[in-house]
């Protein structure tokens, strides 16, 4: 299925991201596997920002988020010879940054104890309560769903992977898989409401931490 | 005015619907603000997602050389040094008969069937949950072999648990 973001008004980075092509990536993979081991930067260079931020969306823990991106790296480089081309090169680092992320959510369920890291430092040139705004809003979204709809809807939204490929790679139906996005959105929807009815980053009643808009 | 349900707007967003449909909708979004507004919201939230801080090690090029360094630290020559099945070609010659991928993990799973039959028995009960962890860590250890050529998906756990369930599901 083809990514026809474009007509409604979705230009969006990852367009041209997946307009790269996959024989590059392939020709890069046969590199590092017959030997050249520094190729391996170029995947890494590649794909680091789509890791890391897929596991910053995911994990709400900016440094574990990172380490996290680092082991989902070595773990497809180690696996990198069972790597089989069927599906593209982005689509199984994908598939290895979710599973990842989800059994980090499994085993040290952070979903009881999870908080808002709002100590990231932004860039100067940033407006630092709008930028703080409106990420806080999508993490507080995030965070109201659960680990298998966040997961769903970051493969959908953040990697644009199609609902067949999400289907594949969580093994349930597509037809389970669009009824949960139709679902997610609603959610998304109410989310919108209050946080406009709230005109504030407050969301659900609970208060951001003190500090979080300096 | 009739609007479309969330699931229409939905299904519209991500392409799953006929032509015919799809034009009706955009129509429909032309006229309507409240729907406009929900797919802009959608909309929004997608490009929000984009903006997510990559955390706070650094930047790009420190991340990248931590990882090769990482990379460099660990051997994990031996690993790559497996034959790659990235555009096999097909096999020739007295084995050609043998599909691989099938025998591999077949003979996985027989090997873990005939451990788990054996090793239970050969160790006193007194060893109790010792016993029990010793299974699953020898169940892993040969079903690695076994399946992580299988499908880009299977490299997830590392964990018994994890192959336990791909043995059911297949």
């Amino acid at each position: 299925m083809s990514h026809s973001w474009d007509d409604r008004g979705y230009a969006s980075e990852y367009d041209c991201f997946v307009s790269i092509s996959n024989e590059e990536d392939l020709a890069v993979v046969d590199k590092v596997l017959s030997g050249d081991r520094e190729a391996f930067a170029i995947l890494l260079e590649k794909y680091q920002g789509k890791v890391r931020g897929y596991c910053a969306n995911m994990i709400f823990n900016s440094v574990e988020s990172d380490d996290l991106a680092q082991e989902i790296f070595l773990k497809a480089y180690k696996s990198l010879a069972s790597f089989d081309g069927s599906a593209k090169f982005s689509t199984w680092l994908f598939s290895i940054s979710s599973n990842h992320c989800k059994d980090h959510l499994r085993k040290a369920k952070v979903r009881k104890f999870m908080r808002f890291d709002s100590s990231q430092e932004l860039s100067a040139d940033e407006d630092p309560l709008a930028d703080l705004e409106s990420r806080e809003s999508i993490r507080r979204i995030l965070s109201s769903f659960s680990e298998q709809n966040r997961q769903i809807l970051l493969l959908r939204e953040y990697y644009g992977f199609t609902y067949e490929e999400i289907a594949s790679h969580l093994k349930i139906s597509i037809e389970s898989v669009r009824a949960r996005l139709k679902r997610i959105r609603g959610k998304i929807d109410k989310s919108f409401a209050e946080l406009a009815r709230e005109s504030g980053i407050k969301l659900r009643g609970i208060e951001l931490k003190p500090g979080a808009k300096q | 005015m009739n609007h479309p349900d969330t699931e229409k707007l939905s299904d519209y967003l991500d392409s799953q619907l006929s032509s015919q449909e799809s034009d009706s909708i955009r129509v429909h979004l032309d006229q309507c603000a409240i729907c406009k507004n929900k797919v802009a919201n959608w909309t929004a939230f997608r490009e929000g997602l984009e903006s997510a801080n990559p955390g706070v090690s650094g930047g790009e090029d420190s991340f990248v050389n931590e990882v090769m360094s990482r990379i460099e630290a660990a051997d994990y020559t031996p690993l790559l040094a497996r034959p790659k099945l990235v555009r096999k070609e097909p096999s020739a010659g007295i084995l050609a008969w043998i599909d691989r991928s099938a025998v591999v993990p077949s003979l996985g799973i027989a090997l873990a069937v005939a451990l788990l039959s054996i090793v239970p028995n050969s160790i006193p009960e007194t060893s109790g949950g010792q016993q029990d962890s010793y299974v699953a860590f020898s169940l892993e250890s040969m079903l690695l072999e076994g399946f992580e050529e299988e499908s880009p998906f299977m490299v997830e756990g590392t964990d018994a648990f994890s192959f336990v369930e791909v043995i059911e599901e297949s």
